[in-house]
């Protein structure tokens, strides 16, 4: 809002015709007002700022996204550990040529240490697995929404003797 | 379809993948799962490829039960060369027997037995009679320096004896560990030498 004061103009002065001229005369020149004070020659336009806020997520939130995001993790690394477990265990008795060596009960062993780990590989793989779908699929259904916040700018002047003070206001 | 790959990729490595013909047989014929212990190699192979046991009849002959009638290894010296005498002891066998003399002319003697056969049939055991006597374990310790080869059990057997005696060797089921009678027999080597002491 701006807002100026403005000191009155004096009206033109009447100018009669001199007697015996039968012609009108010319207008004389206006003379430029006389103004003592400052004088606002454009006007202050208002623009309104508008801003997004994003919205913030609760700390609950965070803390059930965290869990559950570590909790994925975690139970995947265990099923990395029993595939690779899975994996020593089976190359051990893994072989395409001829070994010249005599079955036993251990190499049984090493077969069944392959197949148990690869079982809990597989569930913990799958565990994980939910566990970070449920995590992303959380971060996105419990996303806040943004805010919009608009501000209005108020400019003005003030003329004092001498010059002029300019202020800003915003409201929102 | 790639993701079916890629699945299988990941696990494909978690499953031993062992070839056929990979391992020989170990303790009563046992084998990877899917395979069958060969017959006549004592290698695991499949099912389908499974031939039965076998012996040929040069290394089963008749009549040698008992130690009195076992097979006769001669020209034994007093420090003598190593007589290796291989053959089947078959599930209807009761014994194989082997007998031999001692030189009368030693300073002093010692018989030295092993016998090594494969692990994946039914074990074997060492017996010794002396002057046509009645048979007994023969079991010593064997040296630290004698090893089996791969799939195969060694027995070995020492024993001081005298000039100019007779004895016999004999090998006999050792009654366990046979399949539950479906591996009850076998295939040997029978080492024998005097030496001195």
């Amino acid at each position: 809002m701006a807002r100026a004061d403005q000191p009155a103009v004096p009206a033109d002065p009447t100018i009669e015709p001199a007697p015996g001229s039968g012609s009108e005369p010319a207008p004389p020149p206006t003379p430029p007002p006389e103004v003592d004070g400052p004088v606002l020659r454009a006007p202050i336009r208002t623009k309104q700022i508008v801003i997004d806020i994003p919205g913030e997520r609760s700390r609950s939130n965070k803390l059930a996204l965290a869990a559950t995001t570590a909790a994925g993790v975690l139970v995947g690394g265990l099923g990395l550990y029993w595939h690779l477990d899975s994996r020593t265990a089976s190359n051990e008795v893994s072989s395409d040529t001829f070994t010249g060596h005599a079955w036993s009960a251990a190499d049984e062993a090493q077969v069944a240490r392959a197949d148990r780990s690869r079982t809990r590989a597989a569930v913990a793989y799958s565990i994980g697995g939910a566990f970070i779908t449920a995590a992303i699929v959380a971060l996105i259904v419990t996303e806040p929404k943004s805010e919009q916040s608009v501000i209005r700018p108020h400019a003005s002047v003030e003329p004092t003797t001498g010059g002029a003070v300019v202020g800003g206001m915003w409201s929102f | 379809m790639r993701a079916h790959w890629l699945v299988g990729l990941v696990f494909a490595a978690c499953s031993p993948d062992i070839a056929a013909g990979s391992y020989l047989c170990g303790p009563e014929q046992l084998c990877p799962e899917g395979q069958a212990c060969n017959g006549v190699d004592n290698t695991c192979v499949l099912p389908t490829q499974v031939e039965p046991f076998a012996c040929p009849d040069s290394q089963d002959p008749a009549g040698d039960d008992a130690p009195s009638a076992g097979q006769l290894i001669d020209n034994l010296t007093c420090v003598s060369r190593t007589s290796e005498s291989k053959g089947c002891l078959l599930q209807n066998d009761v014994a194989d027997w082997y007998q031999f003399d001692v030189p009368g002319n030693c300073t002093a003697v010692q018989i030295e037995a092993r016998l090594t056969f494969p692990i994946a049939y039914e074990p074997l055991v060492l017996q010794i009679s002396s002057m046509d006597g009645p048979a007994g374990p023969a079991e010593t310790a064997c040296p630290s320096t004698t090893f089996p080869d791969e799939g195969e059990a060694i027995r070995c057997f020492k024993l001081v004896v005298e000039n100019g005696s007779h004895h016999a060797i004999g090998l006999v089921h050792q009654g366990s560990e046979d399949c539950h009678g479906a591996c009850a027999n076998n295939r040997y080597t029978l080492s024998l030498q005097l030496s001195t002491p």
